[in-house]
């Protein structure tokens, strides 16, 4: 089977964040760019697939140049093809999929698994799979941590609020967003590196799109008073805690 | 400017029936499938979805959300941002070409334009937006909603609208309790969380013990939900859920940075734990350093006493 995974780079989780002047732009010169963590276990889970029916995984990914690299390292971690569409504008989750629809329908049409991760930790709209499933006319189904295939049918578990899971069946076209639980992704290894070097990543350039939004301020969350430590044996400090939390704070 | 809502039945509901009455001109609210559901006195349409249930169905739900707007033809459809909601959203957006917003912590008008809060980087910074695309359909954090006086009850003016299922790609869903599920941290005000320093899985019963007495939700940093010792539902955090109660309480978690902009929402931030450098300190109200064996007892001694 055909899978395609699509993937955001995004800043590596543990970045700390300057602003430019004016304060309406992070500054991202000195940042460490990875793939969007919940994007990894979409493409380890077609890749799993893939090495099962002896498929192919393409994937692709929206954004500036340095973007090709995610798609190096998915390449490295097992990927067969990529595709870069290349733009420098910061689009939102509906406007990728726009992109991404315009660009690729033919190829999407003769997928037969889309993945995507649930959402990406920088925005975090959690926009993007829906969206594409609505142009291309496909189900849609979110926060997947395990899928089986069926004679004629997906069976796909969600993961929702409340440690409660959703058993779904599916028939048709689908595209699936998938969330932590449902692999461990791989790291590339070495002989994988070396073949992504010679693996495919074609590049088109995707329009200029009208904004939907624009960024009007940013700011830090207001920093905490600093920590007030409590002394004592065990039960010195658990009256201490209770009494301030009670009294003080007004939580209990 | 008109709004569009959705009301649900398992949610606080009041608050934002209220917050939306306070934002927009115009307004009507509507359910899908709680026909027993409380409404108070509100003069606003409210349209009730004669469904079987309440129950989430993708295609379901498409439909009938997206008649609705057909019919009330809103400038912003307000939802809750939870896991059904972000399902079904994105896809209805898209067909109405309508901008979309989730995970947002506040909605503003100002001089006709609407204004929007959300966090960045899971909480490291927070950005305010002006919408530029109308139609647009937001998401809200429930967390977000302001505590409001519940209304009294009352018998406003409904509109009952028929619904019949229809065929779909999707042939059944069930739903299973994946495991004991007391609180759900997503909406706890009050939280204990455990990590490494628990020691291992079965020590959580101190924390379950600890929760029950203040009747808070249990919450784990990410290396015990990968270590396999909690279910990842559990998990506070960047790929966990991010939390904003109360009081989090933090017992034998160091304090990686994903976890702290996870809990950076709360209100009050204990943390008990045996090393007196570990980063969770910088970032607590209160810290306690010694042996969360020997503080976790104590503190449900001492709550229980009251």
């Amino acid at each position: 089977m055909n899978y395609f995974v699509c993937l955001k780079q995004v800043p590596d989780t543990t970045t700390r964040f300057q602003l430019k002047e004016g304060e309406k732009e992070v500054d991202l010169s000195a940042v460490k760019w990875v793939i969007n963590p919940y994007d990894e276990f979409a493409l380890e889970e077609a890749i799993q697939w893939s090495e099962k029916d002896s498929g192919k995984v393409e994937v692709c990914a929206v954004g500036p140049a340095q973007t090709k690299e995610a798609l190096r390292t998915a390449l490295a971690m097992g990927a067969h093809s990529g595709v870069h569409v290349h733009t420098e504008q910061s689009l939102d989750s509906l406007q990728t999929a726009q992109v991404i629809f315009d660009s690729l329908s033919e190829k999407l049409k003769k997928t037969d698994v889309i993945f995507c991760g649930r959402s990406a930790v920088d925005w975090n709209f959690g926009a993007f799979g829906g969206a594409l499933a609505q142009l291309l006319n496909r189900t849609y189904i979110s926060l997947a941590v395990k899928i089986e295939k069926k004679e004629n049918s997906l069976e796909i578990l969600r993961s929702v609020e409340g440690g409660l899971v959703e058993i779904l069946e599916v028939t048709g076209p689908v595209v699936i967003s998938v969330t932590k639980g449902i692999n461990t992704p791989r790291y590339p290894s070495l002989p994988g590196i070396m073949k992504a070097k010679n693996k495919p990543i074609e590049t088109l350039s995707a329009p200029s799109f009208e904004p939907h939004f624009t960024v009007e301020h940013l700011s830090f969350p207001k920093p905490r008073p600093s920590v007030q430590m409590i002394e004592g044996t065990a039960d010195e400090q658990a009256q201490k805690l209770v009494r301030l939390l009670k009294e003080k704070e007004q939580v209990l | 400017m008109k709004a569009l809502v959705f009301i649900e039945s398992s949610s606080d509901y009041f608050k934002l029936i209220r917050y939306a009455q306070s934002l927009f001109e115009e307004v009507c609210f509507f359910t899908i499938g709680s026909e027993d559901m409380l409404w108070p006195d509100i003069s606003s349409p409210i349209f009730r979805v004669l469904k079987k249930d309440s129950s989430y169905h993708p295609c379901y739900f498409s439909k009938i959300v997206s008649d609705l707007y057909d019919q009330e033809k809103p400038d912003v459809l307000l939802a809750l941002d939870h896991s059904s909601n972000r399902d079904f959203l994105p896809g209805l957006s898209m067909s109405k070409k309508a901008s979309f917003f989730s995970d947002v912590s506040e909605v503003r008008l100002q001089d006709h334009s609407l204004f929007i809060q959300k966090p960045l980087y899971t909480g490291k910074l927070s950005a305010q937006l002006k919408v530029l695309q109308k139609p647009c359909v937001i998401l809200l954090n429930p967390s977000a909603l302001p505590l409001t006086q519940k209304y009294e009850k009352g018998t406003p003016q409904i509109q009952d609208i028929p619904f019949e299922p229809f065929d779909t790609p999707i042939k059944k869903i069930t739903r299973v309790q994946s495991s004991q599920v007391k609180k759900q941290i997503n909406s706890a005000e009050k939280i204990v969380s455990g990590g490494r320093g628990m020691g291992e899985a079965k020590n959580f019963e101190l924390l379950e013990k600890l929760a029950e007495t203040i009747s808070a939700a249990v919450g784990a940093s990410r290396a015990v939900v990968d270590a396999g010792w909690v279910p990842h539902h559990m998990q506070v955090g960047q790929t966990g859920t991010l939390v904003s109660p109360k009081l989090y309480i933090a017992c034998g978690i160091s304090g990686a940075i994903q976890h702290l902009v996870g809990i950076q929402g709360a209100q009050v931030i204990v943390a008990i734990n045996k090393d007196a450098s570990a980063p969770i300190f910088k970032k607590s109200n209160y810290g306690l350093v010694g042996d969360v064996f020997e503080i976790i007892p104590a503190l449900i001694k001492e709550l229980s006493k009251a």
